[in-house]
């Protein structure tokens, strides 16, 4: 059979799928917003003594602040610079790439491996590096 | 009435495949920070000399990073100790010292003092107060 739609009709029916996906969408974003702040977790790590050369081991703190179990698959670390003269790129932290299991509220450590470049130059000295965490994480 | 559920039908399909809430539903994205400090190296400790022909020999104590740990080695700098114009060291004391001597070979005759600078890589501290005059 058939069926003949008038062009308002077509009108309205388009108008009806914009309005009805857009909220949809909205409705999906501001779930995930919601569900981020009460589901993410947080990654904190502080670690001194960096000198040309020197390896030293980061231990993350990873806080589940979600009232299930997650797991942590990947972290990653972006160095910025510390001051004009002393660039990020001289100290360089590794990845975590695994499947860490952190329980519901709870805590664990991620240790990952932080080095100064040989090379780093003197205004390096005494510096401060702020480090920003991205990790994510499964259910 | 077909036409509004052929409307719904769509509107549906169209909402199922919107990735928002699939993602927020099961991966779970963080951020935090924190801060890496870096060492502050010590300055160099003030040298002691002693003079044979015309070698001096050098000899200082070792200097420290504030943060514990020892600089991998130290730059020796000799002056002209009555107009205080820097000289060039002769090649068995220039450069980075990784000890705590050196001997200066077929040094000029004249008054020189030398000052002790810790070093790591680039890294330099500050330099020791000048030595005691030494009469070659």
């Amino acid at each position: 059979m058939k069926t003949k739609l008038s062009a308002p009709s077509l009108v309205l029916a388009a108008a009806a799928v914009l309005v009805l996906s857009g909220a949809s969408a909205l409705g999906s974003l501001g779930a995930g917003h919601r569900a981020a702040a009460r589901e993410g977790f947080t990654i904190r790590g502080h670690v001194g003594g960096l000198y040309p050369g020197a390896r030293k081991r980061l231990s993350l703190v990873i806080h589940n602040r979600s009232a299930r179990v997650i797991h942590v698959r990947s972290i990653t670390t972006r160095v910025r610079d510390a001051r004009r003269g002393c660039k990020g790129k001289n100290v360089r932290v590794s990845r975590y790439s695994g499947r860490l299991r952190v329980g519901p509220r709870g805590w664990q450590r991620v240790p990952v491996q932080i080095r100064m470049l040989q090379a780093a130059p003197d205004a390096c000295k005494k510096a401060v590096f702020r480090l920003k965490f991205h990790g994510t994480a499964t259910r | 009435m077909r036409w509004f559920a052929l409307t719904v039908a769509i509107a549906a399909a169209v909402a199922a495949a919107c990735p928002g809430g699939a993602v927020a539903g099961w991966r779970i994205v963080a951020s935090g920070g924190a801060a890496a400090k870096a060492k502050t190296l010590g300055s160099g400790n003030r040298p002691t000399g002693s003079v044979s022909g015309r070698r001096v020999t050098l000899t200082w104590t070792a200097s420290s990073y504030a943060e514990g740990g020892a600089p991998a080695g130290y730059v020796v700098r000799r002056f002209d100790a009555a107009s205080g114009v820097e000289q060039v060291v002769g090649a068995s004391c220039s450069g980075v010292i990784n000890a705590l001597t050196c001997t200066e070979n077929s040094v000029a005759k004249g008054s020189w003092q030398y000052t002790i600078t810790p070093a790591t890589a680039n890294w330099r501290g500050p330099q020791s107060v000048r030595s005691l005059t030494i009469v070659v």
